[in-house]
C-alpha cells in the first residue's frame, strides 16, 4: 500500500467511525453527553418512576398544619416518613439485584412498620389495620431494552465524541 | 424523670439444698424435671435496650437489686471512642443456670454473663444486628438469629468461639429447642418461613409456613408437642405440631401488635400467655382446647414474658412503663410490679427461674 492510500484509508475509516459513533450516538439519549443521567432501560424507568411517586406522596404528606402539640406534629411528619421509606425498599426489592441490599430492603419495612404503629401507640392514636408485612415482592425481570444498544464493533458506546 | 428502655427479663435460682436438677418443668425445659418454688435465691433479669444494662430483680420479694452495665444511655454510646455495647435486647441461658447470655442488636455481640459473680465473662462479636440466643438443652452450644443477615450463628459454648453457621431463611427472629434436645426451632422476621433444624448436623429438617413475614418469637411446650410463635404484623398467635411433620395445628387472632408467647403448667393445666401490645392485655389460652381462658389488663404496651420455675408466675415486661408486670398464674391476676427504673422498650424474653446446681452464693 503507497503512503497516500494509506492515508487515504485511514481518513475514510475515521470518517466511518465518526458516521457510526454520530449514528450511535443519535440513537442513544443525547443526555449521555455529560448531562442528566442516562435512563439505560424499561427496568431503570420502572424503578426510578415507583421511587419518583413514593417521594411525591411522602413529601405531599409531610407537609402537615402544625397542631400546637409537638408529640403529635412529630407523629404526623415521622409517619408518611417511615412510609416513603417502605415504598422505597419494596421498589427496590421489585426491581433491584443486590441480595444484601433486599434483606435491608425487608428490614426497613418491617422496623419502619411497626415504628409506625409504636408512634400512634405513644400518642393514643388508633393504630392502622393489621397486615402481613409486604416482604415478599416478586422481582421483576428485565425487559429487552426499547433502544438498541448494539453498537460497531469495537465501539465503546460510552466514547464521547 | 423516667427514662424509657425495653427489657427482658430471666429467672435463675441457687440452692444449696437440692440436688443437681438442669431444668424446671417449665419452658424452655421438659415436664419430666422439676418444677422449683420461687425463694430469694432467685433471680429474674431483664435487658434493658436505651439504658444498656441489665437489671437483677429478686422476685420472692419483687425488687429490683441492681443493674449490670454493659454500656451507656445516649449520647454517651454516640462517641466514635464508645467500646460498650448498644441496644442490649436478648437474652438466653445455659441448661446449668451458670451463664447469661446477652445479645446487643446495635453493636453486633453475645455477651456472656457469670450468674453466681454478675461478671461479664466474654463477649463474642457476630454477624450484622443479631437478636436473639439461646443454649441448646445439651450446653454445648449457644444459637444466635443474626436477624440481619440470613444465617444462625452457632457459638461454643466452651470457647465463646463462633463454631458454624446455619443458613436459614432471611431474618431469623428467634430461636427455641425441644426439650429433648433434637430440634431447633427458628422463626423469620422478614420471610413467611419457620425452618426446623437438627441440632445434631445443623441441616434443615423441615418448614412451617408462616401465615405472615413477621415472627419475633417462639415457644416450646415442655411435653414436647407443640411449638407457638407470634406474628406482630397480623396479629395472630401460630401452633404446630413439634414433632415431625411440624404441621400446622392451629392460628389464633390475638390482637394488633401481637408481641410473645410463652407456656406455663401448673395444676390447672397447660397454658400459653400471649402478650398483645395493642391492646395492653395478656390473653390466656388453653393448650389442649384452643379456648381463651382469661384477658388480663395489664400496663403500657406488654413485650417479653417469661415463667417461673414452678408455672406459678409469668413476668411481663411493658415496653411504655417503668416496670414489669407479675401474674399469679393461678389466679390469672396481676399480683405485683417490679419497679426497674427504666422502662422496656423492646423486651425481647424473661427467663424461667431455675435452681442452679451449686450455689451461687457462698
Amino acid at each position: 500500500m503507497t503512503r497516500r492510500s494509506y492515508g487515504k484509508s485511514i481518513a475514510v475509516a475515521a470518517g466511518l467511525l465518526l458516521t457510526s459513533s454520530a449514528w450511535a450516538a443519535f440513537a442513544h439519549d443525547p443526555s449521555q453527553h455529560g448531562h442528566a443521567p442516562v435512563v439505560a432501560d424499561n427496568t431503570e424507568a420502572a424503578y426510578l418512576a415507583e421511587n419518583d411517586a413514593a417521594m411525591d406522596t411522602m413529601m405531599a404528606d409531610m407537609e402537615v398544619q402544625p397542631t400546637g402539640d409537638i408529640d403529635r406534629d412529630f407523629v404526623a411528619m415521622m409517619t408518611p416518613h417511615h412510609q416513603g421509606a417502605i415504598d422505597m425498599a419494596l421498589a427496590v426489592l421489585k426491581y433491584g439485584k443486590n441480595e444484601q441490599l433486599k434483606r435491608i430492603a425487608q428490614e426497613i419495612i418491617v422496623d419502619q412498620q411497626q415504628e409506625i404503629a409504636a408512634m400512634k401507640l405513644a400518642i393514643g392514636d388508633t393504630l392502622p389495620p393489621s397486615g402481613p408485612a409486604p416482604t415478599q415482592v416478586a422481582p421483576e425481570n428485565t425487559p429487552a431494552p426499547s433502544s438498541p444498544s448494539h453498537t460497531p464493533q469495537g465501539m465503546d458506546p460510552n466514547m464521547k465524541m | 424523670m423516667n427514662i424509657r428502655t425495653s427489657f427482658a427479663a430471666s429467672l435463675l435460682a441457687g440452692s444449696m439444698l437440692l440436688p443437681f436438677s438442669a431444668f424446671a418443668g417449665q419452658a424452655p425445659a421438659a415436664a419430666s424435671d422439676p418444677d422449683i418454688a420461687i425463694s430469694s435465691k432467685d433471680r429474674v433479669y431483664a435487658a434493658e435496650q436505651f439504658s444498656n444494662t441489665v437489671s437483677v430483680s429478686d422476685p420472692s420479694t419483687n425488687k429490683l437489686l441492681g443493674v449490670i452495665k454493659l454500656g451507656d444511655p445516649q449520647p454517651g454510646n454516640l462517641s466514635p471512642l464508645y467500646k460498650g455495647q448498644v441496644l442490649v435486647h436478648g437474652m438466653g441461658f445455659s441448661p446449668d443456670h451458670k451463664t447469661l447470655a446477652v445479645v446487643s442488636i446495635g453493636s453486633n455481640s453475645v455477651t456472656f454473663i457469670d450468674t453466681a459473680t454478675n461478671a461479664v465473662k466474654h463477649t463474642t462479636y457476630v454477624g450484622r444486628s443479631p437478636h436473639e440466643a439461646f443454649f441448646t438443652p445439651d450446653g454445648k452450644e449457644v444459637w444466635v438469629t443474626v436477624r440481619g443477615e440470613d444465617y444462625i450463628s452457632v457459638i461454643d459454648a466452651a470457647t465463646f468461639e463462633e463454631k458454624t453457621q446455619i443458613k436459614v431463611p432471611a431474618g431469623p427472629g428467634m430461636q427455641i429447642f425441644s426439650p429433648d434436645g433434637k430440634y431447633g426451632y427458628i422463626c423469620s422476621s422478614f420471610n413467611p418461613d419457620t425452618v426446623v433444624v437438627s441440632v445434631a448436623d445443623h441441616h434443615i429438617v423441615g418448614h412451617v409456613k408462616q401465615e405472615s413475614p413477621f415472627c419475633p418469637n417462639i415457644a416450646a411446650s415442655p411435653d414436647g408437642k407443640q411449638v407457638w410463635f407470634t406474628l406482630k404484623d397480623v396479629g395472630k398467635t401460630q401452633v404446630f405440631n413439634a414433632q415431625a411433620p411440624f404441621d400446622h395445628i392451629k392460628t389464633i387472632d390475638t390482637g394488633p401488635i401481637t408481641n410473645h408467647v410463652n407456656l406455663v403448667t401448673n395444676k390447672n393445666g397447660s397454658f400459653a400467655y400471649v402478650t398483645v401490645g395493642g391492646l395492653n392485655e395478656v390473653k390466656v389460652f388453653r393448650t389442649d382446647s384452643f379456648e381463651q381462658v382469661a384477658t388480663i389488663p395489664v400496663g403500657n404496651l406488654p413485650h417479653g414474658i417469661w415463667p417461673s420455675g414452678d408455672g406459678t408466675r409469668v413476668y411481663v415486661g411493658l415496653e411504655n412503663a417503668d416496670q414489669f408486670a407479675v401474674i399469679d398464674t393461678l389466679t390469672n391476676k396481676v399480683v405485683a410490679n417490679i419497679p426497674i427504673g427504666q422502662a422496656p422498650r423492646r423486651s425481647p424474653m424473661f427467663q424461667t427461674p431455675y435452681r442452679m446446681a451449686t450455689a451461687w452464693r457462698t
